[in-house]
Parts: structure tokens; sequence; C-alpha cells
């Protein structure tokens, strides 16, 4: 972290935050590694952050304390704090409701120290938004990021496109299909429409990492779902489960469940052999995955259907 | 397979093994101690990773102390081989390597003892006896004898050995690797579920569990095809378990090159049918962002720059910076994958995310391509079109371009992309020869393509060409569709009649039934059969009541109804008509059901209903195809109620807009409908003058002016108005004038045909030559037969023979090619006309004359042609069919001077020449009785040459020549 911008970070928490330790009796104290100039970097006990400097320990207990003035401090480094690496094992292991419960209760111990750039705080508060959405617990993920603003949480510039997508998660929770669409339509490359070759059927996400195009494209895949533009929504669920590989298994499975539900209800299913064909990968390539777990209502579609015989005087499709 | 092991048991207790033999008594001074020379080999591995060179040094040192090694050092010496062992090991010498290390466990054990050197029995185990069975064990893995090194490695595990001596994770995971490749899967799966499960008990390093885990993963796509499915099961059982123990960091798969070795091992997988679990696979791959970012998270916990992860992270960023990052061949594979498995919307996501997202990927041009293919298959045709033309605009000439463009233009075709399939299939059959394979759909969407957008003539030998060379394609039924259907446009009714007929027969099921039975319903009321007419609207709307043409069919039921002046009822269908087409937005339709409407109430002259509906029409549908139709339809009433002048100047605003839009079909028509009312109104000189000043004419419209200018020709050509201007010719040569100074560009073929005939026709050949030209060189046929006429005429009439070498074919292709009837006659004789110009007798006779004379109805020249024909018989030494030509010149067509007085002497001289003078004297005389009197005004002379030889026969017959003149002519 370069030095102004730490000294920045510095200023302005203290100038939110006032006396660190006030808020934050309840949580184990928190461990910074300080490089002071001239000085080797060393490890202290961080107490409160204000006007005149960081107020720290080298012991826990908080005595003796010390006051290191914010110019005289190259570097600060938070420690992660007790139970983070629980958190964190627990958000691996795919357990995402302890795993939210547990980043949001460090997002709330150490709130002090949110507004520092992606201070333990902060980032409990990026894993524990991150963690509801892959719950599915898409009410919370609204109030955990309203909370998040309350406190000034600061990230850094790799956080900041997904915090804004988990902006349009909310929506979900609140069924604001259009309010939705719209706040999707901000990530989306302008269509042109000038020159001679025309614009694709939907707009293509601007350049992302695959896991956030997946996250759009399943909520531009819901919204549509919902205001039954069903063929838009079929490709957008594709999307999902492909462009980032399926690596999110809960959304990779909730898309393919998207688009099993809307091939069943696709007015062609009943004797278009290509969207028969489609039904039946998807519901074996389900079943593969998830461990023989398709919902009822789609077991027809695992009987592979019957190709069509082609004749030679077929007329081409109008 | 080759199997990657980790090098991670090369183990550094060689350096913790210091050599202290001591020395041999016998040693001298200056001789090199052993210790020493280990040593030195010993710092050559460890700390240089110089194999070749320690290697070198352990075969110095048994060189030297090797002879005798038992004797002089008991058990420890076996440390030496298997330090050479090591060296041959890691130079991949994995034979010689076990050698070595075998010598070390069954000649050096631990009990042997040295004979000499009692002094020495500290140190005297041999520390690696145990350890080179494993490295026995391992070199046999290397060279795949995967039986041989499981056995090894049971040994080595029966020989206890102490946990400093090994990694017990190594050992069991080379163990489950071992199994793996030695096909049992089930059994080296469970091992390295075992390992995995007790990962920290054993220290197990992740990517050595990783290495294994690819090994395994290898495993899966080499089992037998009945084993698939219960591969596949426990594969994912195995996964479900695992998948998370297993995960690296992104920057470690990728330095470990374990994103590449999934990726094949996927493909693998999707190889051998197991599609599902290989895309679940591809899933651990990480994208290269994520291993830049995982090395700067890495970067952040150095307070100092890290100039190795600096160049680390500029090598990630310049791979993604390049385009052909490894997420790019994992999305390609998954979408083999998925499209393997019958999922087309996720391949076709991915070729669309792709084509978006990797700009600069090297394989761009088949993502493109199948982008545009998957799009078909789903029927997205919009995006059809985007991926589809943007390959077209970034390769137009790749290997892919054809078939791109094949698979494009069908889509746009069948999406009523008109316009663009033009270009398309224009591009697509450049270069190809007519019938053949590849032309067959471009030769298809290009006459369709002509014929939707109402370009009918040229339609019709685009058409007609892909019905006669492609009886086989799969697109024949709407070909012969558009063959029939452009026919009624072309109002060729009689054959339209029976192309349609014929469709009907051979495809009663068609889809395009409605559309057939609303043009042989057109084609019945072209030809006058009004009931048949109304009889094939009647099935129309039984068969298809949802017809998109239904509203068309109405209108005509309504013109049928209107023709029969069954005014109620036309009314009725018209209003249900234009009701109908308003509801479905055909306003086309919509405004000709109102403008007949109009005609229905102006024939009843019901004035103002007819006003009502004018007024409707004018707000509803200005501009309109119909509204000069309407206006001219409209006038009685419009008179009738005071508004005709305002009808006028309505028609010449029209005119303009017509003119500004280059429509030229309606603006022939309205000009047409224009001159006549204004003409008879105003008379034919005000109407002239009228068309020479034109109200607010753009300055720039040359195409208005044109027309202007030939509807002030058309009226001064006019037979009725010649007695109306002073200076006819005058004018009439100005009005050419001002059509001969505007640009080519802008006339029309009629227009151009016209000044070249005028040309012509005024004697200046050269000058109308490229008129004809012009009008040859256009795509649009029309009118092009008269102008190859034109040209054939010019060039037939010209001195140069090459001209009339072209002339001839000229004349051929009218005959052959164009086949106008009106123009076969002219062809005919002018053709005969050059071949006899250029002596070429027979052929004239052959190819021309002959038909001619054989057609009794071709009327215009006949004393010429039979008078050619004699001339050619004649030259061709075929007396008597020469005097039957002249006969028939001069008998029939005595009057014409310049053919019967040559037909009459050359008949005369023939006769004489066979000998029967008697005859040839009473020709001469007959000929001279009708035309001796008159003068020879051709080249021939032929009365003269008639007289000569009159004389000479009468003297030969005793005959007096004179006076059997006035006898026959008294």
């Amino acid at each position: 972290m370069n030095t102004m911008r730490l000294i920045l970070s510095l200023l302005a928490a203290a100038a939110m935050i006032g006396i660190f330790s006030q808020s934050a009796q309840s949580a184990d104290p928190l461990l910074a590694q300080i490089k002071v100039k001239k000085r080797a970097s060393d490890n202290y006990y961080i107490l409160a952050v204000d006007s005149k400097g960081v107020h720290c320990s080298k012991n826990a207990n908080g005595n003796p304390k010390t006051v290191i003035p914010l110019s005289q401090i190259d570097n600060l480094q938070f420690r992660m704090p007790l139970g983070w690496e629980d958190a964190m094992a627990l958000q691996q292991a795919r357990q995402y409701e302890k795993a939210a419960a547990a980043f949001a209760a460090i997002a709330k111990d150490y709130a002090a120290i949110a507004p520092f750039v992606d201070s333990p705080s902060a980032l409990a508060s990026y894993w524990a938004i991150d963690a509801y959405r892959r719950s599915g617990n898409y009410k919370e993920v609204n109030q955990e990021r309203v909370r998040a603003m309350a406190r000034n949480v600061s990230l850094s510039e790799r956080y900041k496109d997904e915090m804004e997508i988990f902006r349009a998660w909310g929506h979900i929770g609140s069924q604001a299909w259009k309010e939705l669409l719209l706040v999707v339509n901000d990530w989306e490359l302008p269509l042109s429409t000038s020159g001679k070759i025309p614009p694709p059927a939907t707009p293509p996400f601007k350049p992302l990492p695959a896991n956030l195009v997946s996250q759009l494209a399943f909520l531009r895949a819901t919204a549509n779902e919902h205001l039954k533009n069903d063929a838009l929504a079929l490709v957008d669920y594709a999307r999902v489960y492909t462009v980032d590989a399926g690596r999110e298994e809960g959304l990779t499975r909730l898309s393919m469940l998207g688009a099993l539900r809307l091939l069943k209800r696709h007015p062609e299913i009943s004797f278009q052999y290509t969207v028969q064909k489609q039904a039946h990968a998807l519901a074996v390539l389900f079943n593969e995955r998830f461990q023989n777990s398709l919902p009822k209502e789609f077991d027809s579609f695992l009987t592979p259907p019957v190709m069509p015989e082609t004749s030679a005087d077929a007329a081409p499709e109008k | 397979m080759k199997h990657r092991m980790t090098k991670r048991l090369l183990v550094s207790v060689i350096a913790s093994c210091s050599f202290a033999l001591g020395q041999a008594t016998t040693v001298s001074a200056q001789a090199p101690d052993v210790g020493e020379l280990y040593n030195k080999a010993v710092q050559l591995v460890e700390r240089d990773k110089n194999y070749a060179a320690a290697l070198k040094e352990t075969n110095d040192i048994i060189d030297r102390f090797g002879q005798h090694a038992k004797e002089d050092f008991g058990a420890t010496f076996g440390t030496i081989y298997y330090l050479k062992g090591i060296c041959l090991f890691n130079l991949k010498q994995y034979g010689d390597a076990f050698v070595e290390f075998e010598r070390c466990h069954k000649e050096f054990p631990n009990t042997l003892r040295p004979d000499r050197n009692a002094s020495t029995r500290a140190n005297v185990n041999n520390a690696h006896w145990r350890r080179s069975v494993f490295y026995m064990a391992a070199c046999r893995q290397r060279e795949e004898s995967w039986g041989e090194a499981i056995k090894i490695y049971d040994q080595f595990k029966a020989l206890n050995p102490e946990r400093g001596e090994y990694d017990p994770a190594t050992l069991e995971l080379n163990v489950a690797t071992c199994y793996i490749n030695a096909g049992n899967i089930k059994h080296g799966q469970a091992l390295l579920d075992s390992v995995i499960k007790r990962r920290g008990e054993l220290r197990a390093k992740p990517a050595a569990v990783f290495t294994a885990f690819v090994a395994l993963v290898n495993g899966w796509s080499e089992v037998p095809a009945e084993s698939i499915e219960s591969t596949v099961k426990s594969a994912h059982a195995f996964l479900d378990q695992n998948i998370d123990a297993l995960r690296l960091s992104a920057y470690d798969m990728a330095r470990y090159k374990f994103n590449w070795q999934i990726y094949q091992g996927c493909r693998g997988l999707g190889n051998t049918g197991m599609e599902g679990l290989g895309w679940r696979l591809l899933g651990i791959v990480p994208e290269t962002i994520r291993v830049v970012k995982d090395l700067q998270a890495r970067k952040q916990a150095f307070t100092s720059t890290n100039d190795k992860l600096e160049a680390e992270i500029a090598v990630y960023e310049k791979e993604i910076s390049d385009g052909n990052p490894i997420e790019l061949f994992v999305l390609l594979e998954e979408a083999r994958l998925l499209e393997l498995r019958g999922d087309t919307w996720g391949s076709f996501a991915i070729y669309d995310h792709l084509a978006v997202n990797f700009p600069k990927a090297k394989s761009r041009p088949e993502i493109l391509y199948n982008a545009t293919r998957t799009a078909a298959v789903i029927r997205d045709m919009v995006t059809v079109q985007h991926h589809g033309l943007t390959f077209l605009s970034e390769y137009p000439n790749h290997k892919l371009t054809e078939a791109v463009s094949a698979l494009l233009l069908e889509q746009l075709f069948f999406n009523g992309e008109y316009e663009k399939c033009l270009g398309i299939a224009a591009d697509l059959r450049r270069g190809k020869e007519p019938g053949a394979p590849e032309r067959d759909l471009p030769d298809f969407a290009y006459g369709g393509s002509l014929f939707y957008l109402g370009r009918y003539g040229e339609a019709q030998p685009e058409v007609d060409l892909h019905v006669e060379k492609y009886p086989g394609s799969r697109f024949r039924e709407h070909s012969l569709y558009h063959q029939a259907g452009n026919l009624v446009k072309l109002f060729k009714y009689p054959r339209a009649a029976r192309l349609l007929d014929d469709f009907m027969e051979k495809y009663p099921e068609s889809i395009l039934m409605d559309l057939v039975l609303y043009d042989r319903a057109t084609a019945h009321y072209g030809m006058d059969q009004l009931e048949s007419c109304v009889k094939v609207i009647g099935q129309l709307k039984d068969r298809f009541p949802n017809s998109a043409v239904f509203d068309r069919a109405l209108v005509l039921e309504g013109d049928v109804f209107q023709l029969k002046e069954e005014f109620n009822s036309a009314r009725k269908v018209y209003a249900e008509a234009r009701a109908m087409a308003v509801d479905q937005r055909h306003d086309e339709t919509a405004a000709n059901a109102l403008f007949q409407m109009i005609a229905v109430e102006v024939a009843q002259e019901k004035w103002d209903a007819a006003i009502k509906f004018y007024d409707e029409f004018m707000a509803a549908y200005p501009g309109s195809y119909f509204e000069p139709n309407v206006i001219v339809s409209a006038m009685p009433a419009l008179e009738a109620k005071g508004r005709a002048d305002v009808a006028l100047g309505k028609l010449e605003e029209i005119i303009i807009v017509l003119g500004e839009r280059r429509d030229v079909s309606q603006l022939e028509r309205a000009l047409a409908s224009y001159a006549r009312i204004y003409g008879e109104k105003n008379g034919a000189e005000a109407l002239v003058r009228r068309l020479e000043k034109f109200p607010n004419v753009p300055v720039r419209n040359d195409l208005l002016r044109a027309w202007l200018a030939v509807t002030r020709l058309n009226v001064l050509e006019d037979d009725a108005n010649k007695k109306k201007f002073k200076n006819l010719d005058a004018e009439i040569k100005v009005a050419y004038a001002d059509l001969k100074a505007l640009p080519m560009d802008d006339l029309s073929n009629y227009i151009l045909t016209k000044i070249g005939q005028n040309l012509l026709k005024g004697g200046e050949p050269l000058e109308a030559l490229p008129w004809f030209d012009a009008v040859r060189a256009r795509p649009n046929p029309e009118l092009r037969d008269i102008a190859t006429m034109g040209v054939a005429q010019i060039k037939a009439n010209s001195k140069s023979s090459a001209m009339n070498a072209e002339a001839i074919d000229l004349f051929r292709e009218i005959i052959e090619v164009y086949k106008t009837p009106s123009l076969i006659p002219e062809a005919v004789l002018g053709l005969g006309r050059v071949l006899f110009k250029q002596d070429k007798w027979k052929a004239a006779l052959d190819d021309a004359l002959v038909q001619y004379i054989e057609n009794k109805n071709w009327g215009q020249a006949r004393a010429e042609v039979s008078w050619m024909a004699g001339r050619c018989y004649e030259e061709l030494g075929k007396g008597d069919e020469a005097m039957h030509a002249y006969l028939n010149v001069y008998l029939p067509y005595t009057s014409q001077i310049q053919y019967s007085a040559d037909a009459y002497y050359r008949a005369a001289s023939l006769m004489q020449k066979s000998g029967k003078k008697d005859q040839a004297y009473k020709t001469l005389t007959d000929m001279l009785l009708r035309m001796g009197h008159l003068q020879d005004s051709d080249k021939t002379r032929s009365i003269a040459k008639a007289r000569d030889l009159h004389l000479t026969l009468a003297r030969e017959l005793g005959k007096n020549a004179e006076e059997d003149l006035k006898r026959e002519k008294e």
C-alpha cells in the first residue's frame, strides 16, 4: 500500500471513527504490522486511531500504550483477526450461511476500521455479502450492503465491480424485475446501430472476470424470465453455467434449473427436435453433476428425443 | 502415458551424511581423501544441481576406491553408489540409476563391515540402504513399469523405514499413481482418496497431491468402454468429496502447469464420452486474471518491491494482453464438450462470449464461424447476422468464408433480409459455373431476393436458371413458386398459370399454398377468367383464414365485382379488406382497398362518398404507391366538386416527390396521368410548354428532367397531335437534344433505347451506338433485346468486316437467346443481309433466307429476301433453285424495281445458259414491256443489260426484238 494512500486512509478513518477502542470493546484486539519511518516493521495491537496518530501497544492488554503519528507511518498492515480463518474455511467448504454469519460478525466487531482500505472489517463485509449471495439470502445481501455503506467500508479497486453487482442481487429479493434489468443494463456494452453490422440480440457485458459475467447473466436471465422474455432468458441462463466453466456450483445449479423451466414451457418443446435435444442434454448433465437430484417435473427430459427423418423435398423453415 | 513425479524426494540427507571414512592405511599423503571427494560430489548435487559433474566425481571415487570398497569401507561405501544413482536419476537415466541403487542396497547391507581400519568403526553404516529401495521403485515408475514399481514400493515398506528416511505422503502418492497408470483405477483412486483425507497427518504437499490427481484424471479417460458409466459415477463422487481439498492457488495451478494438464485431461475425457465429467473438471482451471490477482496479493505481503513477483505478474499479464490465455482454450473445449452432449445453447453462449471478449484470439475465425453456426441452430437470427457479417468483414478471404456466407445467406433469406442477401449471394457465386453445386443456395437466394424486392424483370432469368439447373435442390419448392409467382408479377399469366397448377399438384400441402392460390387467382383475373378467379379466392379463404394475404385476396375479389359492375358487392368486400389490412398493418393493401373504394364511388357518380374516401386516403397514405392513381381516379369527383385544379396541383407535387425518390415506375404513371388530364384541359401545346417549364424541379434532378422530356416527346410524337404544332420537327429535335444532354446514369432503359432509335432513324447510327450499349451493359434486362437489335443493325451496316461479324453474333443472340417474337423477323433478315454481304451464300440461305421465306407472314422485305436467295443459289451453282427464287421476286413484286429488274435479268441469263433461249427471250420481252421505259437507277444496270441480252437472243433466234416488243404492247 503506498504511503500517501495509507496516510489519507488513516486520516479519513481518524476523522470518522474517533476513539477506536470504544467501539470494539467486545472484539479481540487487532494486531497490525506497522512500518515506522527509519525503523524496521514491528507488530502492534491497535487501540485507536485519531488525529494524533495510531494508539497502539505491543501487548494485547493495551499496556504500555504508545502513539505513532500518522506522518511517521510508512506502512500499516492489519493481521486478520481471530475467526477469520474459520470463516474463510466455511466459505471454501461452501457452508455459506455459516460463513456469512461469521464474516458479518467480524465486520461488525471491527467496524471502526472499516474505512481503512481493505481492512479486515471491510473485507469481512465483502465476504459476508458474497456468502449471503451464494446462500441465496438476497434480503441479507441488501442489508449487509446497507450496513457496509453505513460503516463507510472502503475497498480497493479489485472489489469495486463486485460490490456494485451485489447491489443488483438485492433486487431479486425485492422482485423488482424491471429495476433489476436497468441495473444490469449499466454493465452492458452499448449496442451500435449505425454501420453495416447489426447488433446481436442481447448486448454483451463489459469485459469482466468470468464469475462477474456469470452473475450478471444470471440476474438478467432471472429478470427476463419473470418478464416472460423467455428466449433472452434461456440464452442468458446458458451463459451463466458456461462462461465461468461452471466454477460456482450454486449459480450453475440455479441456472441449469432456470433453463430447464424455460424449456419446459417452450412453445416448440413438443415437436422441435433441437429444443428437445437441448432439454435432454441439460437434464442428463444436471443429474450427472448434481447426484441425480433433477426435480421430478423434468423427468420426462431424461428420455432421449427421437431424431426426425429427413426428407429430400423437405421445405426449409420460413 | 507419461507420468510426472515431483522431485520432492531429492532428499537432502545426502548432505547430512558426511562421509568420514578415514584413510586406507596404504594411501599416500598426496592421494585425495575419499571423504573430500564425496563431499565435493555432494556439493555439486546439493548446491549446484550439476548432476553430470557430480556423476564424474562419483565415478572417480568408484574407480579409485571401488575395487576394495567392501574391505576398506564396508557398508558405508554403498552411499557412493546411492549418490551415483541420484545423479543418474536426475539425468533421467533411470535404467542405469536403478542398477546403482540396487547395488547400494544389495551389495552394501549394514551387516557388511570393513576388514581393515578397525579404528574407523564409527559411521560404517549405509545410511541409504533402505532409501535406495525407494529409489529403485521410483526408477521403475519413471520407466512406466508400474507393476514392478508397486512391488518394490511394497518391499520398501516391508523394510520398515523410519520417518526421516522418506516422505510417507510421497510414497503413498507414488503407489497410488502406479496403480492408476497400471489401469487399476479403483484401487489407485481409493489410495489417493485416503491420502487426501489424511493430508494433514501425512503433511502431504498440495502440489504433489494434485500431480497424482492429474494422473487419476488421465486414468479415467482410459477406462474401457464398459466401465465408463461406473467410472463417471465414481469420479463425480470422488470430486464431491475432495474437490475443495484439491484446490490450489491460482498461481500454483499456473506455475506448475497443472492448468494445462487438467485441460488436456478434459480433452481426453471428452474424446471418450465423458463430456459431463470433463466439463466439471474444466472449472478447476483458474482464469489468468485470477493468477495475476493471486500474485498481486502475495506482493502485498512484502514491504519492498519483489522483482521476481513483478516479473511473474508481467508474464501473466502479457498472456492476457496477447489474447490467447488458457481460459480461451478452456472455454473452447467446454463448448466442444457441451455440443457433443447436445447442449447447443451452452456452446452458443460460449462462442458468443468468446467473440466479444477475445478479439485477438488466433482462432477468432473459427470462433466467429461457430458463433454464427450455433446461433443459427438455436434460431437467433439477429445474432446470426451479427456474427456472420462480422466474420465476413474481418475475413473476406478465409477458408471458412464460404461456409459462413452460406450459413448467413440462408438465415438472412428466410428472415426476409433480401437486400443483404443480394450482396452475399453475388459474392458466393462469383467465379462458379451455373449448375455447380456450390451455386445452389446463392442462386436460389439471389433470384428469390430479387423477387421479394419487387425487381421482377431481373428476377425472372435468375429464378428460371435455378429451376433449370438444380432439379434436386432442397429449395426446389420455393424456387418453383418464385418462378411462377414472378411471372404473375410480369403479367405473363398463361405461363404463370401452368406453372402454378403444376406446383399445386406437386406440393398439395405446401406451406406456400396460400400465396400460390392468391397468385393463381391473380392469373385468372389477368386472363379475364373471372369466375375461376372467384373460385380460387374462395379456396384460399376456406383453407387459410389466417393467411397473411387474405386481405389482398379480398381486394382482388372486389376487383372482380368491380369489373362485373356489381358495385355493392365490391364496396362490401373492399371495406372488409381495408379493415383487415388496417388491423394487420398492411398499409399498402389498405391503401389499395381505399383507392378501389374511391373508384367504385366514382363509377356510380357518388361524388360525396368518393371525396370522403379521397380525403381519408390523402390523410392516411400520403406518398403511397397508389397516390397518383387515386388522384386520377378521383378526378371526376374532384372536378364535380370544384377541386380539379387542386388535384392537378397535387399531382405536380407528387411528380416532384417521385422524382426525388427516383421511383421511376410511379413517376412514369404519374406523368402519363398528368399529361392526359392537363392535355385534355389545356391542349397539347400548353401541355408541352408546361412540361418544358415544370414548376419546382430541383436543379440537379436529372432523372426528373429526363422523364419530363420523355413525356414531352410522347406528346409531340403522338400522331393525334401532328397538326397542333407549328414546328413539330424542331420541337422533337429540341426534346431529344434535352434528353441527350442529361447524364446516362439517370436515364432509364426505355429512354436510352428511345434516343438510340431516334438517332438510328435519323441516319446517325454511330451516334446511336453508345445509347444502345448503355442499355446492354446494365444488369436490368429491360429492353436489352431492342438495344441489341439496334447495335446489330448499326454494325451490320458498317463497312468494317469485323463489325459485320459482330453483327452476325448479335442477330443470332436475338434469335436464339432473347427469342422476342416481334424482333425475330428483323433479326433473321438482318442476319441474312450480313451473311449475303460477306458472300457466305450457303450460310445466308441455311441460317436466314430460307427461314424468312418460309414464314409467309413476314412480309417486310420478301422481294429483297427472295432476290438474295436467288443470288445465293446462283453463286452455289443451283440454277433451278435460283430461277425459282427470282421468279418469286419479279412476278409478285414487279414494282420493286431494284430487285425485280435484276431478278428478271438473272433469270433470263440462267435460262440462256441452260439452253432455254426461247424462254429467256420471252422473259426478257415480258420484262422490257413492263419496265423497259424505266431508267436504271441501281448499280446493277439490269434493264440495260436485259435490253442487250434481249437483242442478242433475238439475233440468235432470228427474231425481231423491236417488233416483238411493239406487238406485245398492242
